[in-house]
């Protein structure tokens, strides 16, 4: 239809010129007009046609986008969409920073949202009325100091970062213009003082400073899920309750104490007394911020005997049945070893162990060698430091080089310095029936944890449970003996290094204890560091009488939390123990007279 | 014939559009509803997330513990209060106190009975 229109309207009107020079003269042969006619409008027709294909494409390319424009509106709406909220069933809110939270979910950090404020001063009309304005709702700075910021030159200045909202709202309402507000997040700290030692804290910029918030710093900035440590809150905070308690009583000047799971090597709670607020670290001392249970290296005294006897009988140098004479004090080059309480008699293996006696121990690290000692110690874990997920790890102080003498006093606990932490993961590695835990600060799956290396067989481990237990029943540690939880434990009393000598008053009193004894679950280990003795105590600061009352309180308390059921007092365990400590006594003494 | 036709697809384009057009403000006014919803929901979690955090402050244990002493009359259970199924006294069993048959006196006898033998084989 189209296209007979322009023919017709190419055809019908003839350019005049040539239509006047036709009719008259036939010059061109004969050949009709309307053939050269022709050729124009052929012409005009090819023109015709481009345009018209020209014109085609145009709208054929408009229709097809029109067209995808309908198949992507009808196939592919949900590109579009603000899908800005997610389902947060599998994880947490995003703020930038996950969470840390206990084995139960309390949340122990946390990103919250704040506001802090700024100035952009060249928009202020009045610097010195609005710093004096500023001053009254802000009281932690000055009107000077606010004044100096809001009349410099720049176009942006910090005034204070993370108002508190009742701080953002009176700012709002001074109406001062040139003032705003940046959304932040700011990381709180909901247990504060309880847990900074392991949880640690945060920098201005939320970048992890100290503790899980420093060594998992990239696992929290890339993650929502919230990470959940081994920590117990409810043990933690009888941990660290029982710590202040002692504290207290003996005047002491700081202590530790760490609680593990001897299974899994979870540390179901850690503390470091003095303790600091998280929110404030800048405000807290150094001493506070230390943290003695995994940075501190402490000479632990007597609870070395428990590693002496363990390899001892372990490698079968001595049995149950044997004893050492403890009369003579050991004299080597300019030293001489004597014990705190001399029995003056032939002893066997748990009558040292139960009286802690120095000589017996160290007669016994002897017959089992240098080299059976520190291969020992080194698969204890006690001559490199923890393997912890925290950045602040003590490195353990070893002797170097390892004589004759290093091997008796560290036999008894002196020479060797290591942490509190590596104490109670060696404990628990053999009181757990002898094999090897690794200590962690995050949560496990108890089916998912493998045995670790076999240190001890199951019989040496089986007599370390009874001797402990022999310690708290009739040795050193009765007050320890938490009423139906078969406490067994060792004490340990190490006089402090001052200088280059042992100071004679001040001391680090510890006891570590495994409960319950016929089938461990938990070791605990408390540290008290220069308790001063008092009236109650007849004098004495030692780890029986400072420590063990405080892991009396720690067991009695937690026991019924773990679910750990009161049973009869189990004396039987250790009875066969006695009958035959007396019986083997009584023949050395007669063969002996 | 040919003018119907044309009227036809007139028609159907501009019907058409108009229903395009409807639905697209449709689209809009809901994706307008959904967004408001998402942000509902974003403030909704922040602050079931705040409300976390204080939940956690709140179950400081220094202050569940301070609270219920101060409202509750129940302390922790000693360990010499529990005991097995298996030291429990058959019901037919004669019992010492077999002469008062007070129904209080009964349960008591029944704890603190195996509680003095626990506590004589520890000394």
């Amino acid at each position: 239809m189209i296209r007979r229109y322009f023919v017709r309207s190419q055809t019908k009107p003839l350019p005049p010129a040539t239509a006047a020079e036709l009719p008259s003269f036939d010059l061109q042969g004969g050949r009709p007009v309307e053939l050269r006619l022709d050729g124009t409008a052929k012409q005009a027709l090819e023109t015709g046609r481009t345009r018209l294909l020209v014109a085609a494409v145009s709208f054929a390319l408009a229709f097809s986008l029109i067209g995808w424009r309908l198949i992507d509106l009808g196939l592919m709406t949900d590109r579009h969409e603000p899908s800005i909220a997610r389902d947060l069933s599998s994880g947490g809110l995003e703020t930038g920073r996950a969470d840390i939270v206990d084995r139960n979910g309390i949340v122990l950090a946390t990103t919250l949202p704040t506001a802090s404020l700024y100035a952009n001063p060249r928009h202020v009309r009045d610097p010195e009325a609005a710093a004096a304005q500023l001053a009254t709702v802000l009281p932690q700075a000055s009107a000077a100091q606010l004044g100096a910021k809001l009349a410099s030159e720049r176009s942006f200045v910090w005034l204070q970062r993370n108002l508190t909202p009742r701080q953002h709202d009176a700012v709002n309402r001074l109406g001062i213009p040139g003032l705003y507000f940046q959304r932040e997040r700011r990381r709180f700290y909901p247990h504060g003082a309880l847990t900074p030692h392991v949880v640690g804290f945060t920098g201005v910029d939320n970048q992890g400073l100290a503790g899980i918030e420093q060594s998992f710093d990239d696992v929290l900035r890339a993650s929502v899920k919230p990470l959940p440590l081994s920590l117990d809150i409810r043990i933690q905070h009888i941990l660290s309750e029982e710590l202040a308690r002692s504290i207290d009583t003996f005047s002491a000047i700081g202590g530790a104490g760490v609680v593990m799971d001897v299974t899994t090597g979870e540390i179901v709670a850690m503390a470091s007394l003095p303790s600091y607020d998280p929110a404030k670290p800048a405000a807290a001392a150094a001493e506070a911020r230390f943290n003695r249970a995994s940075l501190g290296a402490y000479e632990m005294g007597s609870i070395f005997k428990i590693f002496t006897t363990a390899m001892a009988l372990n490698e079968g140098v001595v049995t149950l049945r044997d004893g050492y004479d403890t009369r003579q004090p050991i004299r080597i080059s300019r030293f001489t070893i004597r014990d705190f309480k001399p029995k003056n008699r032939w002893l066997s293996i748990p009558e040292i162990f139960m009286y802690s006696s120095n000589i017996g121990t160290v007669h016994m690290a002897m017959d089992a060698g240098t080299p059976a000692q520190q291969t020992f110690l080194k698969r204890l874990g006690l001559l490199q430091p923890a393997n912890i997920e925290l950045p602040e790890v003590g490195q353990p102080i070893v002797p170097s080089p390892w004589r004759e003498i290093n091997t008796m006093t560290i036999s008894y606990g002196y020479g060797l310095a290591v942490s509190p932490l590596q104490v109670a993961g060696a404990v628990a590695s053999l009181v757990n029936g002898g094999t090897a835990v690794r200590p962690t600060l995050l949560k496990r799956d108890p089916a998912k944890v493998a045995k670790g290396p076999r240190i001890i067989s199951e019989e040496t481990s089986e007599t370390i449970r009874r001797l402990m237990r022999l310690v708290v029943a009739k040795g050193s540690g009765r007050k320890a003996n938490a009423e139906g939880y078969l406490v067994g434990g060792k004490t340990g009393t190490a006089d402090k290094l001052a200088g280059r000598r042992y100071a004679r008053n001040a001391r680090i009193s510890s006891f570590v204890a495994g409960f319950p004894m016929d089938k461990p679950r938990y070791v605990v280990f408390v540290t008290i560091d220069e308790p001063k003795p008092t009236k109650e105590t007849h004098g004495y600061a030692t780890g029986g009488w400072v420590a063990a009352p405080a892991v009396n309180n720690i067991v009695t308390r937690v026991a019924p939390l773990v679910g750990i059921a009161p049973r009869d007092n189990g004396n039987a365990m250790i009875e066969q123990l006695l009958v035959e400590i007396n019986k083997s006594a009584e023949g050395r003494q007669l063969a002996s007279n | 014939m040919r003018r119907f036709v044309i009227f036809c697809w007139i028609l159907a384009g501009s019907v058409t559009a108009l229903t395009l057009f409807q639905i697209k403000q449709e689209v809009l006014e809901l994706e307008h509803g959904i967004k408001q919803v998402h942000s509902d929901i974003l403030r909704d979690q922040e602050a079931i997330h705040v409300l976390e955090a204080e939940w956690s402050y709140l179950n400081h244990p220094a202050r569940i513990a301070a609270l219920a002493e101060h409202h509750l009359q129940l302390a922790p259970i000693p360990a010499e209060r529990i005991i097995g199924f298996a030291d429990l006294p058959f019901p037919g069993e004669p019992q010492e106190e077999e002469g008062k048959d007070e129904p209080a006196t009964g349960p008591a006898t029944l704890v603190t009975a195996p509680a003095a033998t626990l506590g004589a084989t520890n000394r």
